[in-house]
């Protein structure tokens, strides 16, 4: 194994297990041996967070680890980016703004999303819970978003994902937007379809994948 | 002749001794005044600032929870009321100084499963009012459940924008004649409220006798730690308004949003009833309380609740020694299960439920996976408040009194076991005390003979279609009539564009 391959290993198993000493000093190995930064994001951190992902998805790993996992691939790529020129900066694979409709009080799930997705390469922009369809529209447009992501865990605020999309069409922006939904009440396809969106999930790992697949197919249009 | 209800004679199972109970008792009077309370409605904070305690009107964070004040008025709550049946022989009957142990199904699944026995294989549908209906007209003709709650949420309803607790409650009055359980947040406005009271003055014949003989009851919850969010804030004013009982439901959801051991989370769900019940008595005195302090668990590995876990349990039992010991109130529990498939919720909820029976829980709720219900869970759980029912009502045999150790029997039957089957003593017993079950008693080789049948999916399955075919006493025509108009009226003017 390469000395580079030794310190990609080293910033993987940091993140994999938790450990913010171990990935800091592994960033500062990285900066020192001159490891291009966004080699050492994708072949070191990225491997780390995708196995995190993996067995989190089987029910290997409890949603606290998977957070902090996730905090530690963030800050270690801040850390790795800092003295990169900002043209040179990898642009996240797209920008997205997140949270729960309104009415809704839970978070955790759109909590989850947002730091999984943030690790994978996304940048996030979480509004919180309770979020009125105005306020997804006003942050997307601010923000210069890709994708607008709305949960809902009742199904009585499950209309607000409606409404969003309502909103969206009267503003003429519904094409300008990948409109993705989910949470823990979600019904399923026949609302997908019902409300318009491009997509939903009720599982993290799906919802990393079906962003992905959905950002490649409005690539290709 | 009462029908709900069974009083219980037996000790409860304690595992905390007095000091142990004051100590979490007291850091629930500590946190109400150093951590503090969020609540979000304008109103509530104006009344908790009534109460002496500290209000940040910009964080809304209510602080300094006067101690005295609380104890003052949780005092207030009532320990003789009842909690209405349209058919009064199923009347709930709270008493001070007697335990009398009630049985009901819970759930509020947002869809329903539809079992497909050719291809083994569930087909999944959203649920509905008129799942609301039928789930709560078998509930009604099941002796062993002395009330209802509604087991499918109005999920079609609120999708759509529908004021769903209206459309709810309208489907429970009208398909039982118990009590028909909780009034839960909407998030359509304060005013739906109004619509629900409503229905219940009418089908109980006016206003003030719905007061005196409420058919339902408000049932908010606090998600995770002490935030009492708008949509509860509005459930709590409309229960004082309308003079209904309430049942706080404070859950902290642990491990994720609320300390991961049973104490700390007690002492934290404890904060939030008292505070509750203190908020309710001095605005709304001698209105019920039934308390429900969920130390509520989260599944960290998939955030999805509910966990039937040690955490759970123990917080359970301490809860109910908080309220029945040091303030004589009655408790109603749930005792979720997380599980999917038929077998592991059966087995978790008789688990659990048996620790109910022990802990003399008053009003026990057999809560089933809430994402999705197949009704065949009905009848699983009839079952187990059979047996739960049979063991409660059976504790007397236990006593050693003379006739129960039939000494004088003993000595004149002799050291040879065999006659004790046909004395009078003991065929009079058999009834009473060995039908603790009553699906699929059959011995192995008849079992065998006869299919090797699964008890939750073919047996409770067919006891399910002969549950189906119960039809509670309707409401009369004009009663229908009236309760349409409000739906109505309610529907139009609440309906979420």
């Amino acid at each position: 194994m390469s000395a580079h391959e030794q310190v990609f290993k080293k910033l993987a198993e940091a993140v994999i297990k938790y450990n913010e000493a171990a990935a800091m000093a592994a960033v500062n190995e990285a900066i020192k041996m001159g490891i291009d930064p966004v080699e050492a994001i994708t072949k070191g951190l990225s491997v780390g967070i995708r196995e995190v992902g993996d067995r989190y998805g089987k029910g290997q790993l409890a949603i606290p680890f998977v957070m902090l996992s996730a905090k530690i691939m963030e800050k270690a790529s801040q850390e790795l980016l800092r003295n990169v020129p900002p043209e040179k900066v990898p642009k996240p694979i797209a920008t997205m703004v997140i949270g729960t409709v309104e009415g809704d009080i839970h978070d955790l799930g759109s909590n989850i999303v947002s730091a999984v997705f943030s690790a994978s390469g996304f940048k996030m922009y979480h509004l919180g819970h309770d979020v009125p369809a105005d306020v997804f529209i006003k942050k997307a447009e601010e923000v210069g978003a890709d994708i607008i992501g709305a949960s809902a865990l009742m199904s009585n605020t499950l209309q607000q994902q409606k409404v969003i999309g309502e909103k969206l069409k009267k503003l003429g922006l519904r094409e300008k937007y990948i409109y993705l939904v989910g949470g823990g009440a979600f019904p399923g396809a026949e609302w997908c379809e019902e409300i318009g969106a491009d997509g939903f999930a009720t599982d993290v790992t799906i919802a990393l994948d079906v962003a992905k697949k959905v950002l490649k197919e409005r690539k290709q249009q | 002749m009462a029908k709900a209800g069974l009083v219980l004679k037996s000790k409860p199972w304690e595992i905390l001794d007095k000091d142990q109970l004051k100590t979490l008792d007291n850091v629930a009077y500590e946190i109400l005044r150093d951590v503090g309370v969020f609540m979000e409605d304008e109103e509530l904070l104006k009344m908790a600032k009534g109460m002496g305690a500290s209000v940040d009107f910009e964080k809304k964070i209510v602080k300094d929870i006067p101690e005295d004040v609380v104890r003052e008025d949780v005092k207030k709550a009532p320990k003789n009321f009842i909690l209405a049946g349209r058919d009064p022989g199923w009347d709930l009957v709270f008493e001070d100084g007697v335990r009398r142990q009630t049985w009901a199904p819970e759930c509020g699944a947002t869809d329903a499963l539809i079992w497909d026995s050719v291809n083994k294989s569930y087909h999944r549908k959203r649920a509905s009012a008129k799942d609301t209906a039928y789930a709560a007209k078998i509930v009604d003709g099941i002796d062993d459940f002395d009330h209802n709650i509604y087991l499918y949420d109005t999920a079609e309803e609120g999708q759509q924008g529908l004021p769903s607790e209206l459309h709810r409650m309208n489907a429970m009055l009208r398909n039982t004649t118990k009590w028909a359980g909780h009034l839960t947040t909407t998030v359509s406005d304060i005013k739906e409220h109004d619509y629900v009271m409503k229905l219940g003055a009418i089908v109980a014949g006016g206003e003030e006798e719905f007061r005196k003989r409420p058919l339902f009851w408000s049932v908010y919850n606090y998600i995770g730690a002490l935030q009492l969010n708008r949509f509860n804030s509005w459930l709590l004013r409309a229960s004082m308004k309308h003079h209904i009982p309430i049942m706080p439901a404070v859950t902290s959801a642990a491990p994720l949003m609320a300390p991961a051991t049973s104490a700390g989370n007690t002492a934290l769900s404890h904060a939030g009833c008292l505070w509750l019940t203190a908020l309710k008595q001095h605005y709304d005195p001698g209105v019920a309380v039934v308390e429900n302090n969920i130390v509520f668990c989260l599944d960290p590995y998939t955030g999805r609740g509910t966990l039937p876990s040690s955490h759970f349990l123990y917080g359970q039992v301490a809860m109910n020694q908080l309220w029945h010991n040091l303030y004589g109130l009655p408790v109603a529990q749930y005792s979720g299960t997380g599980a999917c498939s038929l077998d592991q919720q059966a087995f978790t909820l008789m688990g659990s439920m048996m620790f109910q029976v022990a802990m003399q829980t008053d009003m026990i709720f057999i809560q089933f996976a809430a994402e999705a219900l197949d009704p065949v869970m009905i009848p699983i759980a009839a079952e187990i408040a059979h047996y739960g029912k049979h063991l409660a009502s059976t504790f007397s045999q236990i006593l050693p009194t003379e006739e129960n150790l039939a000494l004088k029997l003993m000595k004149e039957i002799g050291p040879i076991g065999q006659p004790w089957m046909t004395t009078d003593f003991n065929m009079e017993r058999i009834e009473m005390f060995y039908k603790a079950l009553t699906l699929d008693t059959r011995p192995l080789d008849t079992w065998l003979v006869e299919g090797a049948q699964s008890w939750a999916h073919d047996l409770c399955r067919a006891k399910l279609k002969e549950m189906e075919k119960h039809e509670p006493m309707p409401l009369p025509k004009d009663v229908q009539e009236r309760m349409d108009a409000v739906v109505k009226e309610g529907t139009d003017l609440l309906k979420r564009q």
